[in-house]
């Protein structure tokens, strides 16, 4: 009795550990995906059209993303973060 | 603010935290040290004293940031773990000429390497500067007095326009 009580406390907690963990992670995501596109800024001139016009369209999915955010700090972040995403897509249609 | 514009730094750990909503009398002496105007707060440090020992120049304010730096007495921040993206370093890329347009005036030699010390490609591309291919952009000093181009950042954070031989530094043939 006592296992089966501590199985389900486990599989219970356990579940709700990691579906908290999940939502947070998909709440985030979108800042992961940011990182990675902005991260190859400095050697755009050295990306193919291909690997350019790839990450213009990343920028473009990003971006809708990004206008979902809301509430006070959603706000800011889709403030700044619009501007910043900007910046990178400008550069990598102008290399 | 929570990680973003003054916050940025203003976080609590590395510098004093920026502002809270849930704001209480007790904390107007943290307040203060930023939202100032008219309650002659008492500075932490002396600007003249902090910089003192280090490379000077005769404009702006007094200090040559570049050569500070570069001579290792100066370490700005250019990582703050959990806000900046780590990238690459910018493939070095040749010091270039830009023809002065008054016969007699030195040329400009303009450096990639000195302007992305901190800087990313597209802090200047495409917004401020459009050509990628040198000689695309002509521009006057007229426009850079007006705040364009390289007045963007020489009539704001960095050195004056005023400091002509700073940027117009090749000798004349």
């Amino acid at each position: 009795m006592t296992f089966l009580s501590l199985f389900y406390q486990c599989f219970y907690h356990g579940n709700t550990i990691f579906g908290t963990l999940n939502t947070a992670y998909a709440q985030q995501d979108w800042k992961h995906k940011y990182a990675d596109i902005f991260a190859k800024t400095k050697n755009a001139m050295d990306l193919s059209a291909a690997e350019l016009k790839d990450n213009i369209d990343r920028c473009d999915n990003l971006q809708e993303r990004i206008n979902e955010l809301n509430g006070s700090e959603g706000a800011t972040e889709r403030k700044v973060y619009t501007k910043r995403l900007k910046m990178c897509r400008d550069l990598y249609e102008f290399t | 603010m929570n990680g973003y514009y003054c916050g940025t730094c203003h976080n609590g750990k590395k510098e004093l935290a920026s502002c809270k909503t849930d704001y209480i009398s007790k904390n107007s002496e943290t307040c203060n040290r930023c939202h100032s105007p008219g309650k002659n707060v008492v500075k932490k440090s002396d600007f003249r004293e902090f910089v003192k020992g280090w490379f000077r120049e005769w404009l702006g304010n007094d200090v040559d940031w570049e050569k500070s730096e570069d001579q290792g007495l100066i370490v700005p921040v250019d990582f703050i773990e959990g806000i900046s993206i780590k990238r690459d370093k910018l493939v070095d890329q040749k010091d270039f000429e830009l023809g002065a347009k008054i016969e007699g005036m030195p040329d400009i030699i303009f450096s990639h390497r000195k302007h992305t010390v901190w800087n990313g490609c597209e802090l200047c591309h495409p917004e401020i500067f459009i050509g990628i291919k040198k000689g695309i952009t002509e521009y006057s000093m007229v426009e850079i007095f007006d705040g364009k181009y390289c007045g963007v950042c020489h009539r704001s954070v960095a050195f004056p326009l005023t400091d002509c031989q700073r940027c117009h530094t090749q000798e004349v043939q």
